[in-house]
């Protein structure tokens, strides 16, 4: 076992109001489980995703990575987040580079920063500012970035939501291109996203939370082969139950 | 001339959207399935057709032999195949040619969008600058130095 989400609940306080957003989450990540973790708004799949990364606690309950309890410094886990987050004085290759510092230096800190830019699709754009990106290429270097750690767990919050319909497609398909590839980290994913289509078309494993306060009510394995078809009828299915269960 | 405003993420968003059809699709179902105008899906597929991986008839949209051979392929594959492509687009090729023959293969950014307005009558030359350079980036030939605001051969 990867990691393992144990009795995770989390409250928040506000003016003296207590409000409850996850209650008593517990599921467990295997090796080769790309997960997708769909609700309705506000069920608290951000911050279970949040919690699971270590970049906040939960009321109660415990996140373990390995056997141990899960730090938000974990060099083993990496995070997409939805709108970038790219330093903007920083090129493409520094954007990169810069996380890898307390890692490795100099020559081998490029050498490893090139190999994900080149994975991803970003040679010729090395020495480009995120200004003049388009919000493709922008989470292009978000994987890159996160990649080049050389995850085993990468944590995706929304990551094609900022994007157009079809630069998201783009970018899923490669990203499963990425997936397929098994030289190439992480061992699993979770990935937040609001999108059922989406979900159905990524994972091979499909969490489904609750409205708030967020409670698994399915978790659902997903056998579709791949490539997975949006036009197939028995894509449009496991779509319709995703749906059905969400409702 | 009319410079297809899309970039090369959203033109293979396109093909795989239409590979996933069967390679052939209404234009306007295209557009209707990601809840699109159909004026919002039509730069990439005029992108795609000038790429030479669609044909498009009668408000079909069918991949070519070309467009089928780059959705096989991975994602450093389907660079050299872009870079072709890219670099037979006429606009593209006279710059290149200009580049060429410039001192030090440079050229300001000033004198490109000059360039531009001449070939392409629009009163935003800046966007179409910017996604011309995102086809020539793509494609290895053509690099923008935004410090130095010139274009330069990669």
């Amino acid at each position: 076992m990867l990691a393992e989400i144990k009795n995770v609940s989390k409250t928040y306080e506000s003016d003296g109001n207590k409000i409850q957003v996850l209650d008593s989450i517990n599921f467990a990540v295997e090796d080769n489980d790309f997960i997708c973790i769909v609700g309705p708004s506000g069920c608290g799949k951000s911050t279970l995703l949040r919690i699971i990364v270590g970049l906040e606690k939960p009321t109660s309950g415990e996140v373990f990575f390995k056997g141990e309890v899960i730090a938000p410094d974990n060099p083993k886990v990496a995070m997409v987040f939805q709108n970038f987050a790219l330093f903007p004085w920083l090129t493409v290759k520094e954007n990169i580079e810069l996380v890898l510092e307390s890692k490795k230096q100099g020559e081998e800190a490029e050498k490893v920063a090139c190999k994900y830019i080149k994975a991803v699709g970003l040679d010729n754009f090395e020495r480009v500012y995120p200004r003049e990106l388009s919000g493709g290429m922008k989470q292009r270097v978000g994987f890159a970035r996160a990649l080049a750690v050389e995850p085993v767990l990468l944590c995706m919050d929304e990551p094609f939501s900022s994007l157009d319909a079809l630069t998201s497609q783009n970018l899923k398909d490669e990203l499963l291109m990425l997936w397929a590839d098994t030289s190439m980290p992480p061992d699993a994913v979770i990935m937040v996203t609001h999108n059922v289509e989406e979900a159905v078309y990524m994972a091979n494993r499909i969490i489904i939370l609750s409205p708030r306060p967020g409670k698994i009510v399915a978790d659902l394995k997903i056998e579709l082969e791949r490539p997975r078809n949006r036009k197939d009828p028995e894509f449009y299915r496991w779509v319709d139950k995703v749906y059905s269960l969400i409702v | 001339m009319i410079f297809p405003k899309a970039t090369i993420s959203e033109i293979i968003g396109l093909l795989e959207v239409v590979n996933d059809s069967g390679g052939i699709e209404d234009a306007a179902r295209l557009a209707a399935d990601f809840d699109l105008e159909l004026d919002e899906i039509l730069p990439s597929i005029d992108g795609a057709e000038l790429l030479g991986f669609v044909r498009v008839a009668d408000g079909n949209v069918e991949l070519t032999v070309d467009a089928r051979n780059l959705l096989e392929t991975g994602i450093r594959d389907r660079k050299k195949i872009i870079r072709d492509k890219v670099a037979g687009v006429g606009i593209i090729k006279e710059l290149t040619s200009k580049l060429m023959e410039s001192d030090e293969r440079k050229i300001s950014k000033k004198e490109t969008l000059k360039f531009l307005q001449d070939k392409i009558a629009t009163a935003d030359i800046e966007s179409y600058f910017r996604i011309i350079i995102n086809w020539t980036r793509h494609a290895g030939l053509i690099g923008y130095n935004s410090d130095s605001e010139e274009i330069c051969l990669m």
